[in-house]
């Protein structure tokens, strides 16, 4: 499936300050990405730059195949971006405001009725029309904004921390909503240093700090990559204790040990290792009947990423 | 209301521009507006009421109505909208809501005009509602109808221009301490404004025969021009910098920018003026202050060195967006170009002027005979921007240095046309002493084509002569620029995206 977002060793500099540095990712239809890095790593000025509304100084974003710096309003018709702080009209109904930027994305006659009433149903919107937008909620201002966005039914969603500040409620809700949009074929970005709360729903991850990319891809094989210990978990025909002791004697493997019945460990290396060591357990005749992988912690991943990097 | 009048009702506004309707429907519910719009009905009945009871009656109760009427029509229209226009595009920046819109089939162009035209609805609506007023102004003796419709008009034309200036000022302020600055900056420009009108407005309708005279006209036909150039700069200024992301940079330049922009002319004005060398008319020091800070506003607002990447980016895509095609001429080249544009329409307007009206337009109503001096003067101001453009561009690798060629703007000016007028005084040099001296650029080139009998050409050698010597330089710097820039990108191009899975990528396949 061809990317619906490339950006392609972006840089922009702010006098001496390099705020992103040699960023590159992509995004492909029907994922979440989690874009993680703590505060000033400079998220926002990349989501800024592939929603068109900053220029790289060095570097390319390309959506949908297409230059975004050399044909901004065509990559405005693919992109939808959602900032992390916006404020709303004063004087204005949510049925105005969206009606509004509905008109405002071009939207006409009988399509954009459709459109919004299509956008309202999704949200959620439908008991607030009549509200206005200034009495919203925290959360419910971030529903709103998201329909917005939503209108011209972009294919790549830029959210710059959609979940600060809301409460526990509107979070799981807010997160259904962004899994509904995968399924839908939308690719999502979304920005946070909430990470328990992404890896709750990204599919992959791209991790900056301090301007830098250091890593992106699937949780999984990002934490393969860097060698990070994965947590397995086992069970066999045999006495557990027997299999603990086994999988103590072999390479690689650390803090074996017994719980609730299944023999638990870490091991270093890749996939390849597990396999042999899998083949390993099946020779020695312990009949491994359940072998699963614990997937990688998103905090434990992040903390490691950019332990490394501080260091 | 049946299925079919809703959809109709719903798609009224389609062909319209939705910022505006949004923009009217916000005033006209906001709180400001309301107050606004009662206190003027209440101020207007008061002085009917009051005028109708206790004025004396005879021929001068019709004038004195008028101008009561006008001056508190004017203060509401040409004070308060435009500050609520300041704030309307100020806010979009304080709430981040520009973003929203800058993302949204909405260009910067429609954005300001949406803004610019809710604020001249609220215009029309309140000089409608004055209208009863006026009428019985017209009941009296003294008043005829094309006075109060003339005051009318200008009333509004001068809101408009008001208005873009305060989107144009508005588009600067994106910082909470220069949007207070610049709004009380504005407040205060367009407080001495009204004021500065009241003396031209108790004239008017004092002496009406002067309403039938054709210099009168030419004049107004004058300062109506230049009242729609300086509207279109402001607004050109405001799209340029809603435009373009990068021009949030050059804020501090442009701030100074503004400001010697504004304090040159007076300094221009007021040493010689103090040394008793020229008559003094404060009208030609306001005529002075847009002259030069127009094109110091739009040269200062789109000088920057990365300029020639934005530009070179949109050649590449072969699409200009945002300032498109007048980015071939960036920076000074194109605050020198308008205020080159200015010069030339005022002429054509004066003598225009003087054609329909039987008239010598310069030396008019308000202007006197000094507006040629002035203009000269003013003159000055703008061509020293095209060197210090070619400056900015040498050593734009080195901020500092781009500073210091701002900086050297108002300082080379000022020397060199006060050291040229003082030379020619203390020689006893009239002509000199005025302007016309080898320092100014101008000057010499006109001297250049003195050969040629016919003064089109003379006019023609001279602008060419100007844009040879100053814009040439600067066009071949724009190339460099743009060969700079596309070389790397063009390179870059040959590179299949698929080489991004050297990269680190994101999501499945």
């Amino acid at each position: 499936m061809n990317p619906v977002l490339e950006v392609i060793g972006v840089t922009r500099r702010f006098g001496r300050l390099e705020a992103v540095k040699d960023v590159s990712f992509t995004l492909h239809p029907g994922t979440v990405t989690g874009f993680i890095g703590p505060n000033g790593a400079g998220k926002t000025t990349t989501l800024r730059m592939c929603a068109t509304l900053d220029l790289p100084d060095e570097g390319e974003v390309r959506v949908a195949g297409r230059s975004a710096i050399d044909d901004p309003r065509a990559a405005r018709r693919v992109i939808g971006f959602m900032p992390d702080a916006f404020g709303a009209y004063s004087n204005t109904t949510v049925s105005e405001y969206i009606d509004f930027y509905a008109r405002a994305y071009g939207l006409r006659g009988a399509e954009r009725r459709e459109t919004i009433a299509s956008v309202v149903d999704f949200t959620g919107l439908g008991p607030l029309l009549d509200k206005e937008t200034g009495a919203l909620s925290k959360g419910m201002k971030q529903r709103l904004c998201l329909a917005k966005t939503l209108l011209p039914d972009p294919r790549v969603l830029l959210l710059d921390e959609p979940t600060a500040g809301l409460d526990p409620r509107a979070r799981v809700e807010f997160r259904d909503l962004v899994r509904g949009l995968a399924q839908l074929g939308k690719a999502l970005l979304v920005s946070s240093h909430i990470l328990s709360e992404l890896a709750e729903f990204c599919d992959s991850v791209a991790i900056v700090e301090r301007g830098r990319m250091v890593a992106a891809g699937r949780i999984d094989d990002v934490g393969g990559k860097l060698r990070m210990s994965q947590k397995v978990r086992v069970r066999t025909l045999v006495e557990c204790r027997r299999t603990v002791l086994f999988l103590a004697e072999q390479h690689g493997v650390r803090d074996a040990q017994e719980l609730e019945g299944a023999a638990v460990f870490e091991i270093d290396g890749d996939e390849r290792h597990l396999a042999e060591l899998l083949a390993a357990m099946v020779s020695a005749g312990l009949g491994p009947v359940d072998f699963a992988r614990e997937s990688v912690g998103l905090e434990d991943l992040f903390m490691r990423l950019t332990g490394r990097e501080g260091a | 209301m049946n299925a079919a009048t809703e959809v109709s009702t719903t798609d009224f506004g389609d062909g319209w521009n939705p910022l505006f309707v949004k923009e009217l429907r916000q005033s006209l519910r906001s709180r400001g507006f309301t107050v606004l719009f009662v206190l003027t009905q209440l101020v207007g009945a008061a002085i009917a009421v009051a005028a109708l009871l206790w004025g004396d009656p005879g021929p001068d109760l019709g004038p004195t109505l008028l101008t009561a009427l006008a001056t508190a029509l004017g203060l509401g229209i040409v004070v308060v909208i435009p500050i609520f226009a300041f704030q309307s595009l100020a806010q979009e920046f304080e709430e981040n809501t520009l973003d929203l819109l800058l993302l949204s089939q909405l260009g910067p162009g429609r954005i300001v005009l949406g803004k610019l035209f809710s604020a001249l609805s609220q215009v029309l609506l309140l000089a409608i509602s004055f209208a009863p007023y006026f009428a019985i102004c017209l009941l009296l003796e003294g008043v005829d109808l094309i006075l109060p419709a003339t005051l009318l008009v200008s009333a509004v034309c001068l809101s408009a221009a008001a208005t873009c200036v305060a989107l144009g000022l508005a588009s600067l302020a994106r910082s909470r301490a220069l949007r207070s600055a610049l709004l009380g900056i504005l407040t205060l420009a367009l407080l001495f404004i009204s004021m500065a009108m009241l003396p031209v407005l108790g004239q008017l309708v004092r002496q009406t025969q002067i309403l039938r005279a054709g210099e009168f006209w030419g004049t107004y036909w004058i300062l109506f021009v230049l009242l729609v150039f300086l509207a279109a700069m402001a607004l050109m200024t405001s799209r340029a910098h809603l435009s373009h992301p990068e021009e949030a940079a050059t804020m501090p330049a442009r701030t100074i920018a503004l400001i010697g922009a504004v304090v040159l002319p007076f300094a221009i004005y007021a040493l010689p003026a103090a040394r008793g060398m020229m008559d003094g008319n404060p009208g030609l020091v306001a005529m002075v202050a847009l002259l030069v800070l127009v094109p110091a506003a739009v040269s200062f607002a789109t000088e920057r060195g990365s300029m020639g990447r934005v530009l070179a980016r949109q050649l590449r895509g072969r699409r200009a967006y945002g300032l498109g095609a007048f980015l071939v001429l960036p920076g000074a080249g194109r605050g020198a170009l308008c205020a080159l544009a200015l010069f030339i329409l005022v002429g054509a307007s004066s003598n225009a002027a003087n054609a329909v009206f039987g008239t010598r337009a310069s030396s008019g109503f308000f202007l006197g005979d000094s507006l040629a001096r002035y203009a000269v003067l003013a003159s000055y101001a703008w061509i020293y921007l095209v060197p210090v453009s070619l400056i900015c561009s040498l050593f734009g690798k080195w901020p500092a240095w781009r500073w210091v060629a701002r900086l050297a703007y108002p300082l080379l000016a000022i020397v060199s046309i006060l050291g040229g007028m003082l030379i020619g005084s203390i020689l006893g040099d009239e002509r000199m002493s005025d302007g016309y001296h080898l320092l100014n650029p101008v000057t010499t080139f006109g001297e250049m084509s003195s050969g040629f009998a016919d003064r089109g050409v003379r006019a023609l050698f001279a602008i060419a002569a100007a844009m040879t010597l100053f814009m040439v330089p600067r066009w071949i710097m724009n190339v460099r620029e743009v060969l700079r820039a596309t070389a790397p990108a063009a390179s870059g191009a040959a590179r299949p995206v698929g080489s991004t899975a050297s990269m680190p990528t994101t999501g499945g396949n």
